[in-house]
Parts: C-alpha cells; structure tokens; sequence
C-alpha cells in the first residue's frame, strides 16, 4: 500500500527539522531535499507576515480563477510546473509542495489521493499542459499542482471564484452527496450545472441509489375526474416529502375504470374503457372496452403503449409476478384449449394436470416453438436472454414480472371468468385456463408467494398456480364476515396474505355499538388456513371503493368520498412488519378538492419506489 | 492488553499530532499503516491537514469505544454491543436486553446530539471533512458528512443550490430548457 512506502520513505530520511512527506512518486531524494529546505524558509516567512498571507492568497486565487477555466488563459502569467517535476508529483496524488505550503494560506486544503484521480480525469496532467513553465515560488506552485485539468479547484473564499462543491470534490464524493437525495431533489439537483447531471444519470449512479435503498415510496393516484372529464391526469405523492405532484397523462384522457400494476419502475395501465358517444365523460350509456395497455414510467415521464391484452376487459384483476429467469411458466399456445383441462374444484386443492408439452419460457421468448427442445430441455436451466427494452434494464439478470389479469368486465360489461399473463420481456399476452366454474365473479386478487390468490364476490377464495398453469380452490376454515357493499380486497406483503374487509363492529368495540362499521385487516395463515384480524383502521369506511396497494412492508390505501359538498382524500399506511400493526395518515394535503365525486369511483393506486 | 500506545502523525503541512492507537485505530487508513508496520515513526497523512485533522479526531475519539467494544468482542470478552453473545452466556434473555436496551437508546439518543452539534459546520469544514474522511477511510464520518451535504442541497432551488456551493451554471438556455423539460414534474 502506498502508505506505507510513505512511510518506510519519511522513516529513513528522518530529518526532523524538516518535514519529510512523500507523495507516491518521488523516489529523487535531492529533490526531496531541495524541496524541504526552499519549503521551509519559505515558510518561516510567510508565517511572520499574516498580511503577506493574505495578498499571496489573493494573488493565487485569482491565478486558480483563471486557470479555472477550462483551457483557458486570459493572463500570461500563468505557471505550471514542468514535466520533469512530475515523478514526485506523479499519478494525480498528493503534492509535497502544495501539501506543505497549503497552511500559508490558511485553507488547509489538501489534495486527496484517490484512485478517482488516478483514473485518469485527464487531470494527471498536472504537469502536462502545454505551457508548462518553472515557477520559482511555491505559493504559485501549490496552486498549480492541485489543478487538475477538468478545472476542479478548492472554492475559495472569494466569491468569485468558480469553485465549491464542484471543483473541490471528486466525482466519487459528490456522488455520494448526491446519491442519497429523493427524487424531486435529485431533478433539481440536475439542473444546477453539466457536471451534476451527468454524474446523476449514468446508470451506475441510478443503480447505486436502488441498492443503497434511497428510493422512496411514490403513490400515484390514477383516473380522477375533474369537472366531470377523465382528464387523465396523474397524481403524485412524493410519500418522503410529502408533495403532491401532477402528471400530465394526454393518452389516458378519456380513459376510465381502468386497472395499474407497479412492475419494476413503472406503471401498467390496463384495459378500461371510454365513451363513445360522450368522449372524455364517463358515461356508459354507449361505450368501448379497451384491450391496450399502457406503460408509464414516471423516471422518463414518458408513456408507451405495449402489446394489447387479448380480450377486452374494463377493471381487470390484476397481479405481479416476480419470479427467477430459470422458471419454466409460459405453456405452449398450441396447447392453449381454454380450461377444459384443468378446472379445479372449490373446496380442496385439485388434482394437477400436467401439460406434457409445456415448453420453458426461454423457448417461448426465442419465438420457436419447438416442442423437441422442450422435451429434451425438462430441467430448468438459467437462460440469458435479450432486454428487449432498455427499461428493463434497470431489472436485475434474474428476477423476471409477469402481470395476471383476471376477470374484469367484458364489452357488454359482462363479467369476465378469463385470464391472461403478460411477459414484458416477450411483449407477450397468453391465456391462461379460465376460473374454476362455481367460484363467481372475481372482485380482487393478489400474487403471493408464486401464486395469485383471489377472491370472489362470494367470498370465495382460490390460487392460480403460475408455474403449474392450474388454479387451485382455497377452502378456509372461514371467511371473515362482511357487509355486502364491500367486497373484500387482498393484499400481500413480503410473503404474507392479508384481506381488508368491512363488517360491523363487535362487542369489543371501543363504541359499545353494534352499528358501526369498520374496516379490518385479516392475514391468512397459509399452512392452517384460517383467517386471523390483525389490526382495524381507525377511519370508518366511508368509501366502498377504497383503493389497496401493497410495497414490501406496508400497505398503502386510499379513500376518497364526497362529504358536506367536497370531496376528501385520506391516505393512510400500515407497516405489517412491526408487531403492532398501525394505520398511519400520510399526507395532510388533499388533492382530492379539485375532483368530481366520481373519482371515487374510478381511482386506483400504485405505488412506486423511486 | 497492550498499554495504550500513541502515534505519532504529521499533516501535510507539517504539524504533528500524537493520538491514543485506539483512536486512530477509527481510521482504516490509518490502522492499515500501523498494521504494516509504521507505527513506530511517525505517519505522514499528505492529503489531510492541520487545520481539520482536530475535527476528524474529535469523531473518532467519540467512536473509539464502538471499535474497542468491537476488538475485545473479538477476543471473546463480553461487551455491551454484543448483545446476543451477553444474552446467551448469561442464560436470560429478558431482563438483561430490557436493561441493555434502554442504555442503548439513551446512548444512541446522546450520540445523535453530539452529531447534531458536530456537525453544525461550515461549507468549507464540511468539503475538507469529506475529502479527510475518505482519504482516511473512516466510513461512518464519511456517511454522515455526505448526508449533510445532501441536507443542504434537499429543499432548494437550482440558483439557491448553486449559490450555497458556489457553482457556476454552465448550461446553455437551450440546453436547461432541455433538462427542464426531462424533469419537469417534479416541480409542478
């Protein structure tokens, strides 16, 4: 290590009356010498006039202003100190002169080694330049071997100088101030100079920030009316600062009851439907279901339309797979007959019917379908397979989504017992087998633990298998009773099933009423399958619609409703990780007053880490 | 246990400074040097000065318990960090985490006030400490730095932020209108 050839160096010289600090290069004990003595006198003088210091400082500065400047000079005087002094100053590191004689100036600026400098900023060329000349004074000496070429320099005290943060920090401290700013910070952080920018939008720097967990949640707020038009705008709350941000979505106006799935960095827009007869209202009296999808990706504040779904459905049920590259899940199309072989029975788990011709997802995603590579390949291999698109880039090499959507309402909004998957890698839609046949009309769904569990109308429960293609019933010991008007919503968190339903309020209710409704949240156990509650929201459930998102340990929800004439937005979030599990408000500012009441019926949520 | 040794250290501007080992143990540059051997001379530091090397001892003396606590763990004595270790030898698992628990909050309470008073420095401090707490490897000093620095950007204007850390904005009006535009809902 460097250091300690420092110091194997400062041992043997061991001239106490002279300081002896050696930077990496400098093997030429005369200079060294040299150096030492000049420094010290040097410094003897400059130490007894402070107001010399300060015209020397003064003097440098306006030097290192115009040195600054990238490449160019406006003054003649310029020194630089010439080639052959680089050994001792070499490979960007810490300059014994400008070391020493950095006190003079009272700025106790020291260059620091790093191997940033050494990776060659084209600052190594300290020395380098071209017009490099000898200058007898030190004072212009130090000031010239701290400059690197890209410009970076102590900001000094003058407020001219160009300095600060930008020129005094290397690239890789900066980055680490920057890296841990939220979102909006971070957009205006990119607006501050070229430097910033582009060090905060190369993928390293996006990537660091992802696993150093500086991402913070983002709730979107999707299909607000406002003054009775779907005016596809999109709301944002920046959860860390609470901040409410508007997005502009043109290509979602009109659009309503639609549903949002987060998959990775972005936002699925599924299906929904429009007016025909009355554009942009929502009005059913004559109307088109939609097929498309859209994929927003609030980083880039852009939208893209992907491969549609293969039936039309309004409020779709939707899921989110995250599985590993290596899983074999997309079955044959060929042998796509719909559900004939594999519905399940309500009430117990149902016989697995394997489909002999399943072929793996690598197969699929290369476009063949050769069944014979199948057959052959049974066991899973991990397969490397090509981003079709740069946003998926931001995913990692093996973890893979795959969005459900289940059910929904059809064109005659008749309700849908249908299902497809989509492979955002493939641009993909595939149907899977439809539900079991006495399960009812599916009113929410989840993806937990590699199965979508859903739930019916009926207060049925059942489990589509991703990996074996089947559903599955789900019979538990009992459902929890509810009021009719609420269907029941499934969450997941991190592994663990979790249903939020409203029923009356028993006896151990703080009100000693009957008649008070509460919202309650249930968590399955998996292995014994009962229902246990683990917790109550402490807001009455004035909205039937309330909207559930989950975002690894916390559920998020929101619940808009038109009270005394305004309409009102509660967010409230609830950390499943904790032993007492709490319904906290998120934010005090309501974006909800601007909107018509029917919001509440068409809004959904997604949440986002960014 | 070695008695307590002191090092001897100069700064690149030529003072001397003579610290506790343990101290200076904080910094793994540092205790790299000693570890290989300079220990007995003194250690240059050529890219921290005098001027801040006092700040960057006085965070490490305030953690060199934390890193005393961490060796003797090591050596198989009990300390008050290894909480799992204490609990298991002890055979009790209730009483003695209560008890450790609530010291550990009122230490880390404490700690989070003396950071707040530390860390109640200058633009300049804050660089030159950034700059030492890297050179010197001293990563908790280092976080805690880059989090000030990013509380002083947090919450304020492109101008505002250029002004605070003397930047010069060097894009073009076509340009910013460009990246304005790239990140523009985030001001809305």
């Amino acid at each position: 290590m460097a250091g300690s050839d420092h110091c194997k160096k400062s041992c043997s010289h061991g001239k106490a009356a002279l300081p002896c600090n050696d930077s990496g290069g400098g093997t030429d004990g005369r200079m060294i010498v040299n150096r030492a003595i000049g420094e010290a006198s040097i410094r003897e003088d400059l130490e007894a006039l402070t107001v010399s210091k300060r015209l020397v400082r003064s003097v440098s500065q306006k030097l290192l202003k115009k040195n600054h400047r990238r490449n160019v000079e406006e003054e003649g005087n310029q020194t630089r100190i010439s080639s052959r002094c680089l050994g001792l100053y070499g490979r960007g590191g810490g300059c014994k002169v400008g070391a020493d004689t950095c006190e003079e100036f009272g700025d106790g600026i020291c260059r620091r080694k790093s191997s940033a400098d050494e990776e060659g900023k084209g600052h190594q060329a300290i020395c380098g330049t071209e017009d490099t000349r000898i200058d007898c004074f030190s004072y212009g000496v130090t000031e010239r071997f701290w400059r690197r070429n890209g410009g970076k320099e102590r900001g000094l005290e003058e407020p001219l100088s160009d300095g600060g943060l930008n020129v005094l920090l290397p690239d890789e401290l900066l980055e680490m101030c920057l890296v841990r700013l939220p979102l909006s910070t971070l957009m205006t952080a990119r607006l501050v100079c070229k430097k910033w920018r582009s060090l905060t939008t190369t993928c390293r720097f996006l990537q660091l920030r992802r696993e150093g967990l500086y991402r913070s949640p983002w709730i979107f707020l999707f299909g607000v009316v406002k003054d009775s038009y779907c005016s596809g705008h999109i709301h944002a709350l920046d959860a860390s600062l609470d901040q409410w941000h508007r997005i502009d979505a043109h290509i979602l106006k009109g659009r309503f009851l639609f549903s949002v799935a987060s998959i990775g960095d972005d936002v699925f827009v599924v299906g929904g439907c429009s007016s025909l007869t009355n554009f942009g209202k929502v009005d059913k009296t004559s109307f088109k279901t939609h097929r498309g999808v859209i994929v927003f990706s609030p980083l880039t504040r852009s939208f893209r339309k992907v491969s549609p779904m293969k039936h039309e459905r309004s409020a779709p049920i939707l899921g989110v797979f995250s599985i590993g590259s290596y899983c074999s899940i997309f079955r044959s199309q060929s042998n796509r007959a719909d559900g004939h072989f594999s519905r399940s029975r309500v009430g117990g788990v149902s016989n697995v019917y394997e489909d002999p011709h399943r072929l793996s997802l690598r197969c699929h995603l290369r476009g063949s379908s050769s069944e014979d590579d199948a057959l052959s390949e049974p066991k899973r291999k991990p397969c490397g397979f090509v981003k079709q698109e740069s946003s998926w880039s931001n995913l990692d090499e093996d973890r893979r989504f795959i969005l459900i959507a289940v059910g929904g309402l059809g064109s005659w909004d008749e309700p849908l017992d249908s299902g497809e998957v989509y492979d955002p890698v493939s641009d993909k839609w595939m149907d899977i087998p439809r539900l079991p046949g006495d399960f009812g009309i599916v009113c929410s769904g989840v993806v937990c633990n590699g199965m979508f569990y859903v739930c019916s109308e009926t207060d049925k429960l059942a489990a589509y298998d991703l990996e074996r293609g089947i559903w599955v019933g789900i019979r538990t010991t009992h459902s929890p009773p509810r009021l009719h008007d609420y269907f029941p919503k499934l969450i997941s968190c991190n592994d663990r099933l979790f249903m939020l339903s409203v029923s009356w309020c028993e006896q151990d209710c703080q009100m000693g009423s009957r008649d008070k409704a509460v919202r309650k949240l249930w968590e399955l156990n998996l292995s014994l399958l009962t229902w246990k509650e683990v917790s109550r929201h402490p807001d009455a459930p004035m909205d039937w619609n309330a909207a559930f998102v989950s975002d690894e340990n916390c559920i998020f929800g929101i619940e808009m409703f038109k009270i005394f004439g305004q309409v009102l937005d509660f967010l409230t979030v609830c950390d499943v990780s904790g032993s007492e599990l709490r319904w906290t408000r998120i934010s005090r500012k309501h974006v909800a007053h601007e909107l018509d009441a029917s919001s509440c019926l068409t809004k959904s949520i997604a949440v986002l880490h960014l | 246990m070695a008695s307590p040794k002191v090092i001897v250290l100069r700064t690149c501007d030529g003072e001397t400074f003579e610290v506790d080992e343990s101290v200076v143990y904080v910094s793994e540059t540092i205790k790299n040097m000693i570890e290989d051997g300079c220990g007995d001379g003194v250690i240059p530091l050529p890219n921290v000065s005098s001027k801040i090397f006092p700040k960057v001892i006085e965070y490490c003396k305030k953690h060199v318990s934390d890193f005393e606590s961490l060796k003797k763990t090591s050596n198989g004595d009990e300390k008050e960090k290894d909480k799992d270790d204490d609990s298991s030898k002890k055979g009790k698992e209730a009483v003695p985490d209560v008890e450790e628990d609530a010291e550990e909050k009122a230490r880390v309470e404490e700690l989070k006030e003396w950071e707040t008073t530390y860390m109640d420095i200058d633009q300049q401090v804050l660089f030159d400490l950034l700059q030492a707490a890297n050179y010197l490897n001293i990563k908790g000093l280092l976080l805690m730095a880059a989090e000030k620095a990013a509380s002083m950007i947090r919450g304020k204007t492109p101008e505002q932020i250029r002004e605070t850390f003397n930047i010069k904005n060097d894009f073009t009006p076509e340009e910013y209108e460009e990246v304005r535009r790239e990140n523009a809902w985030a001001f809305e």
